[in-house]
């Protein structure tokens, strides 16, 4: 089988592979760049636990081909708390106990930090809504959506 | 004298006889004194294993768990958990 | 035991309680953590399983000639690569596990007995050539009859599954094979004596349907099998020694031959207990010598590891007039999947154990049905059994008009209650849950149209079992704490804490690992609530033993007598003499070598006095008439934790299990058609809850201390599941005045009901 040539930028840094076709690009991430960040937990698009941005939009990155990312920037949850430290989103949800096994944890960060680019202030039915799509099967999701309002609050602040 | 109690599924098995006068004073002990008492008990204990509560406390798989003079003895199934 | 047990219960706590960072969150914030399928070796293959199409079939025989001619397939395994067990029932930590059911589970063998049963895998250099070469294996099939229900199971002419399945505890035994593997009795009393007392009597059936426990993260491992037979094992898991345990008596191989690694583990709720991909990853890697990585896609999850028991259910309950209970009795008849051992024991043990009887009987069956082989699922057959008993009560209080609280305040089992599976019980928090929903002001809250309140309580054993785990005093004053029991949910930040408590030094100079196979004594499982609790337990005496090594350390270098030594603040203190004198924790260990050697102590026991948690759940619900969809309004969960340790992570659970029991009632089901194939296989079709299904989950945390533990832990992972079924269910029945015995609550389901009564 031929593979394409796919030149991408993930977190940053330029990145060029060679895929299948038939290959997703949470395949991608996690079997050929070895970026085991996201996370597989049904490859059809209903849990988000491989949410990654690509080109600012928030996607499940088992819905999107790798051979669709040419060109493309991607941003993963390794790309989150670069260099300085962890994200404010990170700390919240480590300071509040908003994981606890933490496989959707990633998935999870990756969508509320798209949430506050978008809505600043958002209300906990936005938070409960926009984070539908990211199943946690730990927590009952009480301290995920009180982490994210807290952590809005804070941002508005700094 | 200790007792051991038997209750449900055990006591059927035993004709409805509900308690045993026992002289063991751990449950290895007692493992082998019911072999003699109530030998029908004997092989569901060795194939399924059984915890003991003595005096309410429950112990599974404690063979020394001391069994004192007045205590009260059940056997109860193992117990696991998710 | 009683010797380490009171002193901390009555003094000052610094750390315990309180909610620091947990050790492993940075690692779990950043993607960093790995997980079941996150770790490659050189070399690896990709392991692919080939399942059975069919509920019920005969396996007449099995060709792998073909795929094993196909380039770059490097293995390929069927039942004849793994030893055949008699029927023989082994001890492996708690569970008493019988090898004739186990090796037949992971690989077919004589039949396939449900949709997605493992008959054979292969191990190849890609996924591609590993999935062809699934096409290329040749299986013929003779189709039998299958059954997937209970009441189909029992009846006389129902297939059977297991032709040589004699019903266990029926006197006489059984004469002829039937699909009842066991029959179970519990209780005292005279129930036929109590209900003749009665002034209200309420028998009514119940149905819940068969559930998952929906871990996000799917079944993974990675095998690698060298020349000489030494295996490594890296795997999702609940319980790395129990994995060890089953894959050398699968395999052939000896305890020491194959060392365990547990990964992060990305939920289990008791799925992750049992083997499915670890010994066919090994029969793969050892027949390719190569290493070999497998993992179950979401719909492998769903129809072929374990979920818990659907079942049916008969409940009957008498009450005087004034609401106390003069006798209950129950009838639980439990799928166990293709293979027996449904929880209907601990179900029909904790039925009505939540409650002070006099009358009390309840009676389970274990029956064999072609679905997959139930597992473990948070305090496994507790939610069914008393979803009945507390939906009874709940229509009893009704009738009696009684408030459901006080009608459970009224039975309450408390100290020296006899449970009603024979032994009395200890202190238990049954009456401190139920008067803290009672002042709870969401229990007095207004509640709008269509809206109903519910109310139920729960009661799960808790267990200790076999557990190891050491602590090293590192040479720089840091430690290590080396644990056996896989961190599910935050467990690592608990035992740091117990240590830094006894220690007296600051919880960050404390870091705990989970240890391999290699590294500890045997652990039992993450499982019934027992790691906060029995590990917790060996932490704590180990840590004391270390303190004793460093005070020994200590008064060698003051050349005083050991009883001269006291142990403060993580300090050595000189008890007399003129001045006083310390020496810190870093100072004694920089002195090790010097003094003695390293700094260790370990502690390996067989744990017991696990205390029982008991909960109370308030649920309002909302009834939309015009759909019959039920939206939860306002939960609050009150539990006995005993103490809670890390309060944030007990919350968590209770939060987290509500949820849980909130799916099971209102939406999660498996849903079968004619040929026994599963139909929604996917979390889009088996749904759930979502963030937006759900409210705030407000928590109460009640602490009655267990008296058997240093710092009074009961456990608490198990319970929450308990009470939202019948909460939901009586809020439900509340709303509607239409009386609901069928589980899930979903809108066509409800609707029906609404329309036709």
């Amino acid at each position: 089988m031929s593979k394409t040539q796919v030149a991408t930028c993930i977190n940053g840094d330029t990145h060029e592979f060679l895929c299948d076709t038939h290959q997703t690009l949470l395949d991608v991430l996690r079997h050929e760049l070895d970026l085991t960040g996201s996370k597989e937990g049904c490859a059809t698009g209903d849990c988000g636990a491989c949410s990654v941005m690509l080109d600012d939009r928030l996607v499940c990155a088992c819905l999107v081909l790798g051979v669709e990312v040419d060109g493309k920037e991607i941003e993963t949850i390794e790309g989150m708390s670069s260099g300085s430290g962890l994200h404010a989103i990170q700390q919240k949800f480590i300071d509040l106990a908003a994981l606890q096994c933490g496989i959707c944890t990633p998935g999870v960060l990756v969508a509320t930090k798209a949430l506050l680019t978008k809505n600043k202030n958002p209300s906990e039915e936005e938070v409960r809504f926009w984070l539908a799509g990211n199943l946690c099967r730990c927590t009952g999701y009480d301290k995920i959506v009180r982490a994210v309002l807290e952590v809005a609050a804070d941002m508005r602040n700094a | 004298m200790a007792q051991l109690i038997l209750t449900g599924s055990l006591k059927n098995l035993t004709k409805g006889v509900g308690a045993f006068n026992i002289q063991a004073k751990n449950v290895h002990q007692l493992v082998g004194e019911l072999k003699q008492i109530c030998p029908v008990l004997a092989p569901l204990i060795e194939s399924e294993g059984f915890a003991v509560a003595i005096d309410g406390e429950i112990y599974q798989d404690i063979l020394f768990a001391p069994i004192g003079e007045n205590s009260e003895v059940h056997l109860i199934p193992p117990i696991g958990g998710g | 035991m009683n010797d380490m047990t009171q002193s901390n219960l009555e003094r000052a706590l610094k750390i315990v309680g309180t909610r620091p960072a947990r050790p492993d969150g940075v690692d779990k914030v950043t993607g960093r953590a790995l997980f079941g399928s996150d770790k490659s070796l050189p070399n690896m293959l990709v392991g692919r399983v080939l399942r059975s199409p069919y509920a019920h079939a005969k396996i007449i025989s099995i060709d792998t000639s073909k795929a094993e001619a196909l380039n770059g397939v490097k293995a390929v395994i069927t039942c004849a690569d793994f030893e055949d067990f008699p029927s023989e029932f082994v001890p492996n930590g708690e569970m008493v596990v019988n090898l004739k059911d186990i090796t037949r589970n992971i690989m077919a063998r004589e039949k396939a007995l449900y949709v997605g049963h493992t008959v054979a895998a292969v191990a190849a250099t890609s996924d591609e050539i590993a999935e062809k070469a699934l096409g290329l294996i040749d299986i013929k099939y003779e189709v039998l009859p299958h059954v997937l229900e209970v009441e189909d199971a029992e009846r006389p002419d129902a297939p059977l599954l297991h032709e040589d399945m004699i019903t266990i505890g029926v006197e006489p035994a059984p004469k002829k094979a039937s699909n009842v593997a066991k029959r179970v009795e519990f209780g005292f009393g005279d129930v036929e004596k109590g209900f003749a007392e009665a002034d209200l009597i309420v028998e009514r059936e119940f149905t819940t349907q068969q559930v998952h426990q929906g871990y996000i993260e799917p079944h993974a491992c990675l095998a690698s099998v060298s020349e000489d037979g030494q295996a490594d094992l890296w795997c999702t898991t609940q319980g790395a020694f129990v994995v060890r345990n089953f894959c050398s008596k699968l395999l052939g191989l000896s305890a020491a031959q194959i060392r365990v690694t547990a990964s992060e583990i990305g939920g289990g709720f008791g799925g992750k207990t049992v083997v499915y991909l670890e010994p066919l990853a090994l029969a793969l890697s050892r027949k390719s010598c190569r290493p070999v990585k497998m993992d179950m896609s979401r719909a492998e999850v769903f129809t072929s590891s374990g979920p818990t028991s659907g079942a049916k259910i008969w409940v009957k309950i008498g009450v005087k007039n004034d609401g106390r209970i003069t006798a209950g009795d129950c009838v639980l008849k439990y799928q166990a999947g293709a293979f027996q051992g449904a929880p209907v024991g601990p179900g029909a043990m904790c039925a009505f154990a939540p409650y002070d009887l006099e009358n009390v009987r309840a009676v389970g069956y274990d029956i064999v049905v072609n679905r997959p082989k139930v597992a473990a699922y948070r305090a496994p057959g507790g939610p069914i059994s008393e979803y009945g008993v507390e939906s009874v009560l709940d229509e009893i209080a009704i009738k009696l008009k009684i408030d459901p609280i006080e009608i459970r305040l009224k039975n309450a089992a408390k100290e020296g209650t006899i449970a009603p599976y024979g032994p009395k019980l200890g202190p238990i928090g049954m009456i401190e849950t139920l008067e803290a929903a009672k002042a709870h002001p969401h229990y007095s809250a207004p509640l709008g149209p269509n809206q109903g309140r519910g109310v139920a309580s729960g009661f799960w054993f808790n267990i200790g079992g076999e557990t190891s785990s050491s602590i090293t005093i590192n040479e720089d004053g840091t430690v290590g704490l080396t644990l056996g029991t896989t961190d599910i949910g935050g467990s690592r930040a608990s035992m740091a804490m117990m240590a830094s408590e006894e220690l007296g030094v600051p919880m960050d100079l404390i870091k705990p690992v989970i240890g391999d196979t290699n590294s500890l004594g045997f652990n039992f499982l993450t499982g019934g609530s027992r790691a906060t609790f029995s590990t917790g337990m060996t932490v704590v005496r180990s840590t004391r033993e270390a303190i004793e090594e460093l005070r020994k350390r200590a008064a060698l270098l003051w050349e005083v007598d050991l009883d001269q030594v006291e142990w403060v603040d993580g300090h050595a203190r000189l008890i007399a003499g003129d001045e006083p004198k310390t020496m810190s924790l870093a100072q004694i260990a920089k002195q090790a070598g010097k003094t003695g050697g390293p700094i260790m102590a370990n502690c390996s026991m067989n744990v017991t006095g696990a205390g029982p948690s008991l909960g109370t759940h308030i649920v309002d619900v909302e009834v939309d008439t015009e759909t019959g969809k039920v939206s939860i309004v306002r939960y609050t969960a009150i539990q006995d934790a005993g103490k809670a340790i890390h309060p944030a992570y007990v919350e968590g659970q209770m939060q987290g299990g509500a949820v849980q029991g909130i799916g099971w009632a209102l939406n999660e089901e498996y849903i079968y058609n004619d040929k026994g194939q599963l139909e929604n296989a996917g979390f889009l079709d088996y749904r759930i809850p979502v963030c937006s299904d759900v409210p705030m989950i407000d928590t109460v945390i009640v602490e009655v201390p267990n008296p058997n533990h240093p710092y009074g832990v009961r456990g608490v992972g198990e319970t929450p599941i308990i009470p939202p079924l019948a909460a939901i269910s009586n809020a439900v029945s509340r709303a509607t005045n239409i009386r609901f015995n069928e589980l899930p609550l979903s809108p066509p389901k409800v609707l029906a009901r609404l329309m036709h009564g």
